[in-house]
């Protein structure tokens, strides 16, 4: 009896530890093809490296992981270390980065505060410092490992701006336009403008995590369709960009994945509230809630983009608000209330449906980018002519036609996202809505004293949760209280990829898509 | 025959003159700001005011328009056409590496389209109203109707994803031209075909042709040697109109293969409204097309000796 239940609780606790240890199928990592099988082709939206003088070469926004910056930008969009290992507020408009030690270039050259140093010196040269306040002579060496960065201007939101990758680190001596030496887990190859990128492995890289990849090429094609075509030949593994309403499709074909980056760019519909007649309708606070409660963003991400988007309350990726995001209140579509606020100003239902007052109809125009397919713009259209608004929206045929709609002020609705590039939380909302911020979109989309007073303390906050906090409640002022801008959902940015293709992990934002996890395997 | 060469390049360069001013105008006319568009490619933020009329100052938009057009002007004589605002080359220079690419697909589609035409249209004209006519004639309709880009994918899918016989993109190869020059021959060689079997009906109801096959002239010698010089004539100026299709309709194919020609660099230009390259572009454009119709123009004296005999006397 006493053997049988000692053979009982042997087999029991052989299960118990996996009999010959191995994970069950679903558990196992996938087996990686041989060293000189891993290489990867991506393909891209086309060659965006071409500029007047090309100083982002492989750097921005498409990433090629050839470049990294002090700070980091992690997947949670909070600053990281980096190629600095802490920094602090020393006072004086001073940002004091400690850096870190054994790490090189990829032409053997030390990396240290000099380094940092010239690189600064070359952003203020190329006059590439965003809304930072660094100017020349700003970073001052201190000693090898140690830079101080001083602002021209207050700006306490240094550290998580300068995470954006303009402010990569490149060895000095070097030409970035022609091939850029940086300390990344890969480095430039050769480059054909308009035809592909090639990186190589750096074996010598310091991270923790190797890059898995010999080689990645990058080939640029600007027509979607072929992209994913291309995808489905397997002339490339993966691709970005796919369209949310070929998702679905892309899903059901045999050694094909979807992936879609978690939000990293808010859909959001920007409302001029201090235009020229015509465009004057929305300056009623009523019309703009009417206009809001009749948008329903979950039909939005479920049925027009497939499931591929989420809802999102503000008009920054909720992530780069950290715990401060539950301030920011969500908004349920109400068309009952909508049609009540507009029939308690006088707007009533003409015999079209489209509502009118002392004969002038609630006729709305609007403009979107181009990235809007015209299916997703009717979509919206239908849903706020249930209320009895008639909303025209033009997709711009460009960007440049886009900017210039917008500068001439002749819109009343701007269907746009913007893609938070950095771990500052009130990035977004102070580039895009701050009065302080001078250009033509802000003179007229800018909601008011309460909102440039909760940016100001966004910006002039000593530590990261103050920021975000405050940045929550200007966010919550323009979209809850003045109804200036109204979210919908994150901008759907979809990569699609061979089934082969292993450990990769989307970034909400595009510009920081790391590539050291991702390798080959035998999968069909 | 020099008089009539002489004149002929006079309203070329006429033409010319006046393409430049309608591209300069539709460029002015266009929305967008070039600077802003240089900026924003550059600043990764919407530029503020000072940048602005900074980068209109060193573009030289801030100048009066017709200033601006004589400026350029006054380089393209000199064989200069400034500098891409976008890009940061000479325009040349962009051009210069974009051009043999857009003349191989061009050409290898003009081979394609005459090959695939010319023939068709015979056939369909020896045998009218068979079922090799028919279907010809609805073959080349539907050539002439389906726009390039639905051709462009329907081959993509079916030769290159399905049967894996070319590649999807790209350049480089013998492989690469096959799907874009079949796409961009496919518009002409059906218009070809159609203008084929009407001009050597016509002549094959000629009287001289009724006579060559009445005093027993084989059939394929009354086609080959009487009939089809005459009925081309008429087809050599329809190639060469032609000519326009192909380059037009290479900013498409261009686009969809990623095949770099001059025509994919124009979609570019146009977008990033970088004019100095769009003047360079249709300049090239037109320079190819008049030139072309002129050496058809030129070339009819040759194939119809008419035409020579009528130059003598006028």
């Amino acid at each position: 009896m006493r053997v049988r239940v000692a053979a009982v609780a042997l087999v029991l606790l052989a299960a118990a530890c996996g009999g010959n240890g191995s994970e069950s199928p679903s558990q196992a990592e996938p087996t990686p093809l041989p060293d000189d099988q891993q290489t990867l082709t991506v393909a891209t939206p086309g060659d965006v490296f071409i500029t007047r003088d090309r100083i982002f070469l492989g750097i921005w926004p498409d990433n090629a992981n050839i470049c990294e910056t002090l700070v980091g930008l992690g997947y949670d969009f909070q600053p990281t270390p980096l190629l600095a290992t802490r920094w602090t507020y020393t006072g004086n408009n001073t940002f004091r980065f400690e850096l870190r030690r054994d790490v090189r270039f990829h032409n053997g050259a030390p990396f240290n505060a000099e380094a940092v140093r010239h690189s600064v010196e070359r952003v203020v040269e190329k006059r590439q410092t965003l809304n930072t306040f660094v100017g020349a002579g700003s970073a001052k060496v201190v000693d090898e490992f140690t830079v101080d960065i001083t602002t021209t201007q207050t700006n306490l939101r240094l550290a998580e701006q300068i995470s954006h990758p303009f402010f990569s680190i490149v060895a000095a001596g070097t030409d970035p336009a022609e091939r850029p030496v940086c300390t990344g887990p890969f480095q430039f190859g050769s480059y054909s403008p308009n035809d592909r990128l090639v990186v190589n492995r750096n074996d010598a890289y310091w991270g923790s995590e190797k890059p898995r990849l010999r080689q990645i090429t990058f080939r640029f094609i600007s027509d979607q369709n072929t992209r994913r075509l291309a995808l489905e030949s397997g002339e490339v593994d993966l691709m970005w960009f796919l369209a949310p309403q070929q998702s679905a499709d892309v899903r059901g074909r045999p050694g094909l994945e979807v992936a879609p980056a978690p939000p990293g760019a808010v859909v959001d519909i920007s409302l001029n509230l201090h235009g020229a007649a015509p465009h004057t309708l929305l300056q009623d606070i009523d019309v703009r809630r009417a206009l809001g409660m009749s948008f329903d963003a979950r039909a939005l991400a479920e049925q027009q983009w497939q499931g591929n988007a989420q809802v999102v309350a503000g008009v920054s990726p909720p992530a780069v608000l950290g715990p401060a995001a539950s301030l920011v209140g969500s908004r349920t579509p109400n068309l009952a209330e909508a049609e009540r606020l507009l029939e308690a100003r006088g707007w009533r239902k003409g015999s079209d449906g489209i509502r009118e007052k002392e004969g002038r109809k609630l006729s709305l125009v609007g403009v979107s980018q181009f990235d809007f397919e015209p299916e997703s713009l009717q979509f919206l259209q239908a849903q706020v002519r249930r209320a009895g608004i008639d909303l025209r929206l033009e997709r711009a045929p460009d960007a440049a036609a886009y900017s210039a709609k917008i500068n001439s002020g002749a819109w009343d609705v701007d269907v746009n996202y913007f893609n938070q590039n950095d771990a500052n939380p009130v990035r977004i909302p102070a580039q895009f809505w701050y009065s302080k911020v001078a250009n033509a979109r802000t003179r007229l989309t800018n909601p008011g004293p309460k909102f440039d007073g909760l940016v100001d303390e966004a910006l002039s906050a000593p530590d990261l949760t103050t920021a975000q906090r405050k940045a929550a409640e200007a966010i919550n002022v323009l979209v809850n209280e003045e109804w200036a801008a109204i979210a919908l959902t994150n901008f759907p940015q979809i990569y699609a990829h061979r089934t082969n293709v292993a450990g990769f992990r989307p970034h909400p934002s595009v510009n920081h898509q790391p590539w050291t996890g991702v390798f080959r395997t035998g999968r069909p | 025959m020099t008089r009539y060469a002489a004149r002929r390049l006079i309203s070329v360069v006429l033409a010319l003159l006046g393409v430049t001013v309608l591209t300069f105008a539709l460029g002015v006319l266009a929305p967008g700001d070039p600077a802003e568009v240089v900026l924003s490619r550059s600043l990764g933020q919407p530029p503020t005011d000072e940048q602005l009329a900074a980068m209109r100052h060193e573009l030289g938009t801030d100048r009066p328009l017709p200033v601006q057009y004589l400026h350029w002007l006054a380089g393209a004589v000199r064989g200069d056409f400034g500098d891409s605002w976008v890009r940061g080359v000479r325009v040349q220079d962009a051009m210069v590496e974009r051009i043999p690419r857009t003349v191989i697909l061009a050409l290898s589609a003009a081979g394609l389209s005459l090959l695939m035409g010319i023939p068709v249209g015979v056939v369909a004209a020896t045998r009218r109203d068979s079922i090799v006519d028919h279907v010809s004639r609805a073959g080349a309709l539907f050539g002439a109707s389906l726009p390039s880009f639905f051709t462009a994918y329907l081959l993509i899918y079916l030769f290159a994803v399905k049967f894996r016989a070319v590649p999807v993109f790209g350049f480089g190869s013998a492989a690469h031209l096959v799907l874009p020059a079949v796409t961009l021959a496919l518009g002409p060689a059906a218009v070809l075909a159609r203008f084929t079997r009407s001009t050597v009906l016509e002549v094959l109801g000629e009287d001289y042709v009724r006579t060559a096959a009445a005093k027993g002239v084989r059939g394929s010698a009354v086609l080959f040697r009487h009939a089809l010089r005459n009925a081309l004539i008429p087809v050599v100026t329809i190639a060469g109109l032609s000519v326009g299709h192909l380059l037009g309709g290479s900013l498409i194919v261009e686009r969809v293969f990623a095949w770099p020609g001059m025509g994919d660099l124009a979609v570019s230009a146009i977008q990033d409204r970088d004019y100095p390259l769009v003047q360079g572009f249709v300049l090239f454009a037109a320079t190819v097309y008049l030139v072309v119709n002129l050496v058809v123009d030129l070339s009819y004296a040759y194939l119809d000796p008419r035409v020579r005999l009528e130059g003598r006397q006028g």
